[in-house]
């Protein structure tokens, strides 16, 4: 009974009243998703996910309702803002963070946009309690194709919690976010991903970071199901600072494959990548840790860390670091390993009379936990490690 | 009172380098009750650590002849955190550091272990019984939250070995060596550590080379082993003829032919 999918988009958008410059970066992206090809994940084979497939009709989307705004920021759905703060989304959107559209996934995922949150806290506004994102609604679209902006204004000071488990009730998701943190923002950001089993997953979040700004992203992924991911950071501004601390694990059979990446652009920047990974079952994950320092970036420091366990003969990974430097007054290093449980760390606790299982735990949780422990906020915190715990194998 | 038998015990370990199996030790008979303290003294080489990391049952070590009895029950089969819950502590030479996992959780776990599925310790008696342990061996609370023996000096990793048999309480003790690498002031209140736990329900065997600890640690008896058995078993004052002799005194005596790994004395 199937009824073919309609790709073609409806002359005035998705979004009511949409902006026709936003209709027009729709029909460029479709363009260009005619002629791109996939983006590479070295060593992630995922080319039958059906990933940049539509599932369903394409349709009006029906995401307008939500509008949380407090005095002291704007949160609403991406069509919501399109309405009410259409100067500002024009600003942004895909301006500062996301600013070509080079593959085929990036361009199918903007030519259908169909939800999105719009996060934006204005210059010097320092929050003090975290902003809890809800996590998009389970029911609300079939295929959910989202777009996310999250931007500071100079001097503002945010941390926000993001948890995802669900995109839609179709076969895959799609949900690009573009962070931008203007000069002297300061932003403590974690991303749960706790997608289930059922779906392929696409993330793509892209961080701009200006002038003498900081970014602290810790991201636990945590996802049952396939996942590819870009984590990729930009430091634009002199003085800019990121560090992205990536937690992974993956059980059953699925595959999570990874490209995080720093670029340093601006002289006295610095970027530090952390990724640690277990893999359990017959799993795969994939880490590609990329540093990379532009030209004229000098006095920059860029490293990074992937460190993979692995607890399974049948499951596979690597960790892949990738440092491209073109400047010659800067300070890089890297460091890269798969690795096995350790024999004389598992005798020691089991010595003390812990059952083996519940010995391998607490190596595992204390080898990808450091990384939660850099998580300031306690309830988020909590939140992280209970995912975590969700998906280390039972004792 | 509870019995540890260690009953003609021959091991052997597999060479790295040869993939050949040898064997370390040649029949160690030895027995300890709760309420006793004994020290086996011996050369570099001679299987000292060989015998207490088999009584606990690491599976580095392979054992082909003989028993390890625990209040007449064998525990050759039972694995090493089976054994641990049975009763039986080891302070090792060189613990382990594991990253992430804090102390306290790792005490917590190990407490937890022994007491029914579901019925963890109350946090407060837990936290209660941690402040009297860490008074006792002189360790400020920071130490609960350092990651499990990361970055910790010599005495501080001795000091936590004995933070955990105060905490887990066991019935028979095995120290090894712990009183190398400890300055005078670290080795009193080790030893303060373990002489809180003595008592009649309580055994302990202390392995050295130096009579030093034992005049903190009182033993009953003290054993000397060569060639991976057990040559003398005497009192106290064996240490104090071992220490004026030395090994090669007591070899010689007893028409022992084994080489003492470290040059003679």
């Amino acid at each position: 009974m199937s009824e073919p999918i309609m790709k073609k988009l409806p002359e005035l958008g998705l979004f009511p009243n949409e902006p026709a410059w936003f209709t027009d970066i729709r029909k460029t992206a479709l363009k260009n998703y005619r002629n791109t090809k996939l983006p590479r994940f070295a060593k992630v084979h995922y080319e039958d996910w059906q990933l940049g497939e539509l599932m369903t009709q394409v349709k009006p989307s029906i995401d307008q309702e939500m509008d949380c705004s407090t005095n002291d920021y704007i949160l609403c759905t991406l069509a919501t803002a399109l309405m009410k703060h259409e100067k500002l989304v024009e600003k942004y959107y895909l301006q500062k963070a996301l600013t070509t559209l080079t593959d085929r996934l990036v361009n199918f995922s903007t030519a259908f946009v169909n939800a999105g949150s719009f996060l934006y806290i204005p210059a010097n506004t320092k929050l003090t309690k975290p902003i809890l994102l809800p996590e998009n609604s389970k029911t609300k679209f079939e295929q959910e194709i989202s777009h996310n902006l999250i931007i500071l204004g100079e001097g503002a000071q945010a941390t926000i919690g993001i948890q995802s488990n669900g995109a839609g009730t179709a076969k895959t998701g799609h949900r690009i976010s573009e962070i931008v943190l203007e000069a002297n923002s300061h932003l403590n950001l974690i991303n749960l991903d706790d997608f289930t089993a059922a779906q392929p997953i696409y993330l793509n979040r892209q961080a701009s970071v200006g002038e003498n700004a900081h970014l602290n992203w810790s991201i636990g992924s945590f996802s049952d199901g396939n996942v590819i991911a870009e984590m990729n950071a930009e430091l634009v501004g002199r003085r800019a600072v990121a560090t992205i601390n990536n937690a992974a694990i993956t059980s059953g059979k699925q595959t999570q494959g990874m490209n995080t990446r720093v670029t340093n652009f601006a002289p006295h920047s610095v970027g530090k990548i952390r990724q640690r990974g277990v893999i359990l079952d017959e799993s795969r994950l994939v880490f590609n840790g990329i540093g990379k320092i532009i030209h004229g970036a000098h006095g920059t420091i860029a490293e990074q860390e992937n460190r993979i366990l692995m607890l399974s003969d049948k499951a596979s990974g690597d960790a892949n670091p990738i440092l491209l430097i073109d400047e010659n007054d800067v300070e890089a290093g890297h460091a890269a390993s798969v690795g096995r449980l350790d024999k004389k760390q598992l005798y020691y606790l089991m010595s003390r009379g812990l059952s083996k299982p519940t010995a391998k735990r607490l190596v595992v949780r204390g080898f990808i936990g450091e990384l939660a422990k850099e998580i300031a906020n306690p309830q988020i915190r909590q939140s992280f490690q209970k995912s975590l715990e969700r998906k280390l194998p039972n004792a | 009172m509870k019995t540890l038998e260690i009953k003609d015990l021959h091991v052997a370990v597999k060479d790295e380098d040869t993939q050949k199996m040898k064997e370390i030790l040649t029949g160690v008979n030895l027995t300890i009750h709760t309420g006793e303290v004994h020290a086996i003294m011996g050369p570099n080489g001679t299987g000292k650590s060989t015998l207490s990391e088999t009584i606990m049952g690491n599976p580095r070590y392979h054992v082909t002849q003989g028993d390890i009895l625990l209040n007449g029950k064998s525990l050759l089969k039972q694995a090493v955190d089976v054994r641990a819950r049975a009763g039986l502590f080891l302070a090792m030479q060189y613990p382990a550091e594991i990253k992430g996992i804090t102390n306290m959780e790792f005490l917590r776990a190990a407490i937890n272990a022994r007491r029914p599925e579901g019925a963890p310790i109350p946090i407060k008696d837990f936290l209660t019984q941690l402040d009297s342990a860490l008074a006792i061996l002189n360790m400020t609370s920071d130490m609960a939250e350092r990651y499990l023996n990361e970055g910790f000096s010599g005495g501080e990793r001795k000091r936590n070995e004995i933070l955990q048999l105060l905490m887990i309480k066991p019935t028979f003790a095995i120290l090894d060596e712990l009183d190398s690498g400890l300055d005078i002031d670290a080795l009193q209140v080790v030893s303060k550590g373990v002489n809180h736990v003595m008592g009649p329900d309580f055994g302990t065997l202390m392995i050295t080379h130096y009579k030093r600890i034992l005049k903190y640690i009182k033993p009953d008896q003290v054993h000397v082993m060569m060639g991976g058995r057990i040559v003398k078993t005497g009192d106290a004052s064996l240490a104090d003829r071992l220490e004026d002799e030395g090994y090669s005194g007591l070899r010689d005596e007893l028409g022992i032919h084994v080489d003492l790994v470290d040059s003679e004395v």
